[in-house]
């Protein structure tokens, strides 16, 4: 195979396999003590998707693993959703300053997790399908309502794999899993 | 999909689900236990709760439960005089059982136990079907004294060359009924459990999950709230929440409050939960109806209108005594998870899907619990 006709099949494979994501990027406070965080809420996901039911889900799974990594207890969604009435937030998956430090005092919590679900379930290039889970959340400390972490990743897509054989992908729950991984990996580390 | 529930229609249903079940049920089970004595004496047959999400002619099947109980040397209060019962003491719900219902019931129509079915899966095409059935005592604090369920689809066992395929759904019906009353006869004429676990298997276990120290070398009291239903399917949270109280039934490491008298709480204590149940809930039911753990969870999947079912599930367990989450799992599976061949392994309603997966849950909570206590 000529130099050239090497250089077109590489250039082909790398824009096929584009569509599959990754990446995405963090923000760590320097000053923050991140050890002694213990408990968490985890405020409802403002959803940009089609899918109605997209936030409580990736919020959901979030939560859920979160609580598994054993390093911070998290709040369970219902007292959330509690607090969050008692303290009138006018618009839950953002909430001002001002709430966010009246939230920590009221469900006695170091910290709040916010987030943004841009993308979510289904996406199609050509004729190939696949799952794709675009997210970004921040964590801010109760005490000053300082936004300490910030952290954005997007998983799955249409890949390679998908255009060739158009298998439709990997389920969007274990995109979803991919993601929030991902997440948690730029949170501890 | 719609259902008749015209009265020719349910004349042919009647017919024919008497007939099947006939043919299927073990007649000689009453016969042989002429000198056996049973569990309990007699039993009142309350309507049956339509969790199907669509029409179901509840009221068709009663009178084929009573013939199939009776046959089963199961003493059945029905009919007319329940009905009038029912009335009296204006009772409409009829998937749980609160003390009060249980009192009158006890006084009035003599019976040891209130028998509670579920229809929870109605389909044609391939035809699907569902039921959960739960014997409840007529006790001052009425208890689970049975619990059961049963799922069926047409294509379960399609063997060689698809000879094995039922497509008619009043058989599939008519089966799913005889699996579920014949191991409640089991029950009643014999040492059979309370429950029974379903198959717990490697690909049925939780995604994540996350687990406290808890201490279960002591029976611990559960109460089991409805799921939060975040699916178009009605109903579904009261399924998931079914399967899970069966689970717990079926295991010595918890003693199960009946949900009837969890429902009734909640609706006496004002409690709504519209996006999941708070700790001071949670430790207010848990407080009144003396449970130590209180189980609540989501569902955001429970399909079975395609061909693969589909089940989501978050649960959380809150021990009441510290209000903190003790357990959280999150749980997705689909029917062909099971490493199908042919379709041989593959679960085929989301009902069965659930049990296996609350199962899973469950066995695993117990095994994390045991090995945290060393």
């Amino acid at each position: 195979m000529s130099k050239r006709n090497l250089t077109a099949c590489l250039a082909t494979l790398l824009v096929a396999s584009a569509g599959c994501a990754s990446g995405g990027t963090k923000y760590h406070d320097r000053n923050m003590d991140f050890g002694s965080l213990r408990t968490v809420a985890v405020l409802p996901f403002a959803n940009l998707t089609r899918d109605a039911a997209a936030g409580d889900r990736v919020r959901d799974v979030f939560s859920n693993m979160l609580l598994a990594t054993e390093a911070i207890y998290v709040l369970p969604a219902g007292e959330v959703s509690r607090g969050l009435g008692r303290v009138g937030t006018a618009n839950p998956s953002a909430p001002n300053v001002e709430e966010v430090v009246k939230l920590g005092q009221l469900l006695k919590v170091e910290a709040i997790f916010t987030g943004v679900v841009r993308e979510y379930g289904e996406v199609r290039s050509g004729s190939a399908t696949g799952n794709i889970a675009s997210l970004s959340v921040q964590l801010q400390e109760t005490a000053t309502g300082k936004v300490v972490w910030a952290g954005s990743t997007t998983k799955g897509g249409v890949g390679f794999g998908d255009r060739l054989i158009g298998s439709g992908g990997t389920p969007v729950n274990y995109v979803t899993e991919e993601a929030v991984n991902d997440l948690l990996n730029k949170l501890f580390r | 999909m719609t259902f008749s529930t015209s009265s020719s229609a349910s004349r042919r249903m009647l017919v024919l689900l008497a007939g099947v079940l006939a043919a299927q049920s073990t007649g000689a089970m009453a016969a042989d236990a002429a000198d056996v004595v049973p569990r309990l004496g007699m039993v009142a047959l309350f309507p049956v709760e339509n969790l199907t999400g669509t029409q179901a002619p509840v009221r068709a099947i009663l009178p084929v439960l009573e013939a199939e109980l009776a046959r089963r040397g199961v003493d059945v209060v029905a009919g007319e005089r329940l009905a009038a019962f029912l009335a009296r003491h204006r009772v409409r719900y009829t998937g749980g059982l609160d003390a009060e219902v249980a009192r009158a019931a006890r006084e009035e129509l003599g019976v040891d136990a209130v028998l509670l079915t579920s229809w929870l899966t109605r389909q044609e095409g391939p035809p699907r079907s569902a039921f959960s059935m739960r014997l409840v005592s007529t006790d001052p604090e009425p208890k689970v004294l049975w619990m059961g369920g049963s799922a069926l689809s047409g294509d379960q066992s399609p063997g060689l060359f698809n000879l094995g395929l039922e497509g008619d759904p009043r058989i599939v019906q008519a089966r799913a009924l005889g699996a579920i009353l014949d191991d409640l006869a089991s029950f009643v004429w014999s040492k059979a459990p309370p429950a029974s676990a379903c198959n717990v298997a490697g690909w049925y276990q939780p995604r994540s999950s996350y687990s406290a120290p808890i201490d279960l070398r002591e029976p611990r009291t559960v109460l089991v709230l409805p799921f939060v239903n975040f699916v178009g399917r009605r109903g579904a949270g009261e399924v998931v929440a079914n399967e899970f109280a069966r689970q717990f039934l079926a295991r010595p490491e918890f003693r199960l409050v009946e949900p009837g008298l969890v429902r009734k709480k909640l609706l006496d204590e004002r409690v709504v939960m519209e996006n999941g149940v708070s700790l001071d809930q949670a430790r207010t039911v848990a407080h009144a109806l003396q449970g130590e753990l209180v189980l609540a969870g989501y569902v955001f999947a429970f399909d079975d209108s395609s061909g693969i079912p589909q089940v989501n599930v978050t649960a959380m367990l809150i021990e009441r005594r510290t209000g903190r989450v003790v357990w959280e799992s999150t749980s997705y599976n689909g029917g062909d998870d099971g490493g199908t061949v042919f379709g041989l392994n593959r679960v085929r309603t989301a009902t069965d899907l659930a049990c296996r997966m609350m199962s899973s849950v469950v066995d695993q909570l117990v095994r994390r619990a045991r090995a945290s206590r060393g």
